[in-house]
């Protein structure tokens, strides 16, 4: 017995070798630094690993090292990266051999071009280091090559994390739904195969590790739950959170969920219990609060804000509710007549924002699949949540209903953050800010959804289910990297 | 429960492939040249013959088409000359009509098809009386330049040339790995994407492996009835 739990399922080898290759192929295909803000979590990786300190956040008037280094510095000028960046029909990547034999030859030179002496303001510098600490190991992979070597290897590295991602994902429903290998694997697939993770998995960005993190927090926050508050699992789902707010300041609202998941399982265990599981589970937070409190208190011996902050414009306005609520209804309904306008995208931002960038449009958003292929994405999450939200509606029971609201905290508490903060940058003059990669966290939700909807199903049916969301994850794959490849080297 | 599974599984090899073949197969247009200048901001404004020209460049593949980004407040006529760099002589050339819009891409078909090698200047005009505006950026590269009716300016205007003939994607692959190659791994060679094409296509392999034993693993075992089964903690699993 003991040896059939400990072997590795082969529907979940076969998802991770699936997802692995198509990971590895989105690291090498994507030409260098055409990831969304990949030059500056390069540069910071970069400071981080040849000076070991932080980047400043904000240009102090001082003068002040640039941004990247001479290292690469002279690899992007060679490739053209910062300059095709948004515009890869008129400005792809360099394809001249002759420019590349120059490139190596310039490296190779006695001195090479200097690797520390980057480290100047950064965009990406509000960012806690943890992502940059795993990305470097990466970066020494190929220490001794080219800043391309070095760039690519951080991406391979980051490969690991998409599989993982696609694990908790087999977890999560394993854990929620029981062992329904074919829900697991549709579960699995969408969090490792859908097209946007794949992509910004296998990029230098810390995206990579938090939508990671977060997949873990869901499941583990599900096993806090179903099994009624386990000392461990508690550390556990702590300190993945505490990791997962030391990744990203969004982690943050991950928060609100793992505080309910803990006070769920608590709740969840016999009265007379309770009183003795408070002091442990107490401890167990210490695995959040402390990691936390000890970078906040770091950020601000080192002067740097913990939170993202949004920068005030030149003529900042002041926060309103029913203003807010009005940029919210335009997200994602029609604009009523009155309301001021908020819409900036050509059609519904929750279509053009969290569908078409959430699902597929890589580079640095310059790069979209044909419109047919988000439009059938569409009908199919339609078709899929509807059927989810049938089947939910009919669950009862205590533990069913605190996993639902779990869950549904997660995504809410993501949204909330993500809808302020972008309010608060618009009422600061500084524009709209959401891309559909910032929902990636909650993939483990959407996979969850696929999954639940394929263990209701009757038995007979399964397969084919499974079967047909595999079929459309391969099928958005290749047609995405189609898409790639014709941008960048057609 | 075998059989079906194996019915099942013949779909996902079925729609992946004849969808990749769909898509792959037709043709398309394939960039023999970039001059790398993103079309950010203005370059010229061109109306009434007004005429900008840039190169020298040489050109690596033959080119049967001109690629240009801009947009007019009308229906711009514009015309196109692809130049010996050294004689002036026209080597090739064509003309469009472009419709009013937002600023844009437009491939303006050049004939006869300039032989690979050339080293040519390129010479966009707008012959009516709209003003068409053509965009690019500041120079990219410092050998070449663009002159408006002869003088030099401080900016260059975006710029590809397309081979004569269209192409599958499937049938472009080898250029597209031959550019893929480079700026990568110094191992990486145009054999790493072939490679990396063939694991792709391994991964049907790894899927219907994956489903199959999942749906194994999900087979009711006959001796027990569902209702045996021990119910789920979540309450969430039927």
């Amino acid at each position: 017995m003991a040896d059939r739990t400990r072997r590795l399922p082969p529907g979940l080898a076969g998802l991770l070798l699936t997802v692995t290759v198509f990971g590895i192929v989105w690291a090498l295909l994507v030409p260098p630094w055409q990831t969304p803000d990949e030059v500056a979590h390069y540069a910071y990786a970069q400071d981080l690993a040849e000076n070991f300190k932080l980047p400043p956040p904000q240009p102090t008037g001082a003068a002040a090292p640039h941004q990247a280094s001479t290292d690469q510095g002279i690899a992007d000028t060679a490739v053209g990266a910062s300059r095709g960046a948004f515009y890869p029909q008129s400005s792809p990547p360099e394809w001249d051999p002759a420019v590349w034999e120059a490139y190596q030859a310039e490296e190779h030179a006695h001195p090479p071009p200097s690797r520390s002496d980057g480290g100047g303001p950064n965009p990406a510098a509000t960012n806690p280091p943890l992502y940059y600490l795993y990305a470097d190991i990466g970066y020494f992979f190929d220490f001794g090559g080219t800043a391309f070597g070095r760039l690519y290897s951080m991406r391979l590295w980051g490969v690991l994390m998409v599989a993982l991602n696609a694990l908790a994902g087999w977890l999560l429903a394993g854990e929620v739904l029981g062992r329904r290998r074919l829900a697991q694997l549709a579960c699995g697939a969408v969090a490792g195969l859908l097209p946007m993770e794949t992509f910004m998995g296998a990029s230098v960005n810390p995206d990579s590790l938090m939508v990671t993190l977060w997949t873990f927090a869901l499941w583990l926050g599900a096993r806090v739950i179903i099994r009624r508050a386990p000392v461990r699992d508690a550390v556990a789902l702590c300190a993945v959170a505490a990791a997962a707010v030391l990744t990203m300041a969004t982690s943050y609202a991950l928060l609100p969920a793992v505080a309910l998941a803990l006070f769920a399982g608590w709740r969840g265990r016999p009265p007379e219990e309770r009183r003795a599981a408070l002091r442990p589970l107490g401890l167990a937070g210490l695995a959040l609060v402390v990691p936390v409190l000890a970078w906040i208190g770091l950020g601000r011996a080192l002067g740097r804000s913990a939170i993202n902050s949004v920068a005030a414009g030149a003529h900042p306005s002041p926060f309103s509710i029913s203003q807010f609520i009005s940029y919210v209804w335009q997200f994602y309904l029609p604009r009523v007549p009155g309301m001021t306008l908020f819409r900036w995208t050509g059609g519904l931002p929750a279509y053009d924002v969290w569908l078409k960038e959430g699902t597929a449009t890589f580079g640095w958003l310059d790069v979209p699949v044909a419109a047919w292929i988000y439009q059938a994405t569409a009908i199919v999450l339609g078709v899929v949540g509807v059927a989810a939200l049938w089947f939910v509606a009919k669950l009862r029971g205590r533990v069913a209903l605190w996993l639902i609201a779990f869950f549904a905290l997660a995504v809410l508490a993501l949204l909330a953050g993500l809808h302020f903060t972008e309010y608060r940058s618009i009422i600061n003059g500084q524009g709209h800010i959401l891309q559909g990669r910032y929902l990636l966290p909650v993939i483990g939700v959407l996979g969850l959804m696929f999954g639940f909807v394929v263990s209701r199903i009757p038995p007979r049916f399964r397969m084919s289910a499974a079967t047909t969301v595999l079929v459309l994850l391969l099928l958005i794959q290749v047609l995405s990297m189609s898409a790639v490849v014709k941008a960048y080297y057609l | 429960m075998r059989r079906r599974a194996w019915l099942a599984l013949l779909v996902l090899p079925i729609g992946v492939l004849v969808a990749l073949t769909v898509s792959a197969l037709r043709p398309m247009q394939i960039r023999a040249y970039s001059l790398g200048s993103p079309d950010g901001g203005q370059a010229a404004i061109l109306v009434a013959g007004r005429e900008a020209c840039e190169g020298p460049i040489r050109i690596p593949s033959a080119v049967g088409g001109v690629g240009i980004w801009g947009n007019g407040a009308g229906n711009a006529r514009v015309a196109v000359s692809v130049r010996d760099a050294t004689a002036g002589r026209v080597l090739a050339g064509g003309h469009t009509t472009i419709p009013p819009g937002p600023p844009g891409a437009h491939t303006i078909p050049v004939r006869p098809s300039i032989p690979p090698g050339s080293t040519v200047r390129v010479c966009v005009t707008e012959r009516g009386p709209i003003r068409f505006s053509l965009l690019g950026s500041l120079p990219t590269h410092p050998q070449i330049r663009m002159k408006v009716d002869g003088k030099l300016t401080f900016s260059e205007f975006s710029l590809v040339l397309f081979e004569p003939s269209r192409h599958s994607l499937l049938a472009a692959l080898p250029t597209a790995f031959s550019r893929a190659e480079l700026f990568r791994f110094s191992w990486v060679g145009p054999w790493t994407f072939w490679l990396l094409a063939l694991a792709l296509l391994g991964t049907i392999g790894s899927c219907g492996w994956a489903l199959v034993a999942a749906g194994h693993a999900d087979s009711p075992d006959p001796r027990e009835s569902e209702t045996d089964a021990p119910r789920h903690p979540s309450g969430v699993a039927r």
